[in-house]
């Protein structure tokens, strides 16, 4: 039977790749993105048991990775969030579709405050970075549709707050 | 027309798709074609970076390291809805060291048909009855005082509960020579795990009670007495 540490190394040869990927789509610096490549796998040795159940495994580390990345601007950890807050601010001045009624204060707001929202960056992130459709975000998150629909409504209304507070101070 | 996710596209990439019908999308799709192309070119130039396999050796022997450590988890680390169970050591108490009665319980469990004192190498998980409390936060402090996270365990502050009378560790620990207290932080919102490490490390320099830190709405611990080796 192969040892803990050989299986793990074994998912690292083909997981790593997508990891990095997406940790350096988030953070835009690679040593950080490296970081983050590492502990997703350290979440991995955490929840072997959960990621051997789950049918999805690459959607699975997709998720562990975006969450941690998001995480890391939070804390302050990596100096990406000034990254995080430009790109994000791209992504609501350039998808201008579905995604209009986001105002790019609000989500370079969000990437900044990720302590009350984690859970609602991280579906914004996928909504409006991803395009992910509400289906594709609660199977990535394992989370349930209606929960992806609530958290939605509930930055739609942020940022409606938002846009209020601006008009009212000019 | 719904097109796939990048990690759908991945899956079909690594050959075991997470999505019905990838190839047929793929076939009629010029963008997704495009994209996975992309893909597959941005993958493969990853494994060439020199962070590619220095991550590898950091993973390794963090690996190694780990399963050194008294609570090696042996699967995941989620909090479930409590099964059937056997309870060794049941002890709540308040911080002034009062037991509090229907207050919350942390509980050691163990295999059906186990009894007498805890064996090196024991598989054992934790039970949790958290009582009105949605946020916990697990640590064990051994008897050198040392502090270790045991849930959960990679994150920052308490984690959020679901809502059971008992919920238990998803993972099982082995049990490793020497025995330990493990402390339950409950509370309405999560609390800084760094705080908590904090006062217990004040509580053992300093004796005396132990007090709720900030935000803390309820306190229980067990001793986890080990066998010694024979």
């Amino acid at each position: 039977m192969p040892s803990r540490t050989h299986e793990l190394l074994a998912l690292y040869e083909v997981h790593a790749p997508m990891v990095f990927r997406r940790a350096h789509q988030l953070l835009g610096r690679e040593p950080d993105a490296w970081d983050v490549v590492h502990d997703t796998f350290v979440v991995l040795l955490e929840q072997a048991r959960e990621f051997r159940k789950t049918q999805r495994p690459v959607s699975y580390l997709f998720g562990v990775t975006t969450h941690l990345c998001l995480r890391r601007l939070r804390d302050g950890r990596t100096e990406a969030r000034a990254h995080s807050a430009l790109l994000l601010g791209d992504v609501a001045s350039t998808r201008s579709g579905d995604g209009s009624h986001i105002a790019r204060e609000f989500l370079v707001r969000l990437a900044r405050e990720l302590d009350g929202n984690e859970r609602a960056m991280e579906v914004a992130v996928y909504k409006y970075l991803d395009g992910m459709t509400q289906d594709q975000i609660a199977a990535t998150m394992g989370v349930s549709r209606k929960t992806v629909q609530r958290d939605l409504d509930g930055v739609a209304r942020l940022a409606e707050s938002l846009v209020l507070a601006a008009g009212s101070v000019t | 027309v719904t097109h796939p996710t990048d990690p759908e596209l991945i899956s079909l990439l690594q050959g075991q798709p997470e999505a019905p019908d990838l190839d047929g999308h793929l076939a009629a799709c010029d963008d997704c074609r495009e994209r996975s192309t992309q893909l597959s070119a941005d993958l493969s130039a990853v494994r060439f970076h020199a962070g590619f396999r220095e991550t590898r050796q950091r993973l390794a022997a963090r690996a190694a390291s780990r399963s050194r450590r008294r609570w090696w988890s042996v699967g995941g680390v989620g909090l479930v809805a409590a099964a059937a169970s056997v309870a060794l050591l049941v002890q709540p108490v308040s911080p002034s060291g009062v037991r509090t009665k229907g207050g919350p319980v942390v509980r050691l469990v163990r295999g059906a048909g186990k009894t007498g004192p805890l064996q090196v190498g024991e598989r054992v998980s934790l039970g949790l009855q958290p009582g009105r409390h949605r946020y916990a936060l697990l640590l064990s402090v051994d008897t050198n005082g040392a502090v270790e996270q045991v849930w959960p365990a990679t994150e920052t502050q308490s984690g959020h509960l679901a809502d059971a009378p008992e919920i238990v560790l998803q993972s099982g620990f082995d049990i490793t020579p020497g025995s330990f207290i493990l402390h339950a932080f409950l509370s309405d919102a999560p609390l800084p795990a760094a705080d908590a490490a904090e006062a217990l490390r004040r509580h053992r320099t300093n004796a005396g009670n132990l007090a709720l830190i900030p935000g803390e709405e309820a306190h229980a611990t067990v001793d986890v007495v080990v066998a010694p080796e024979r």
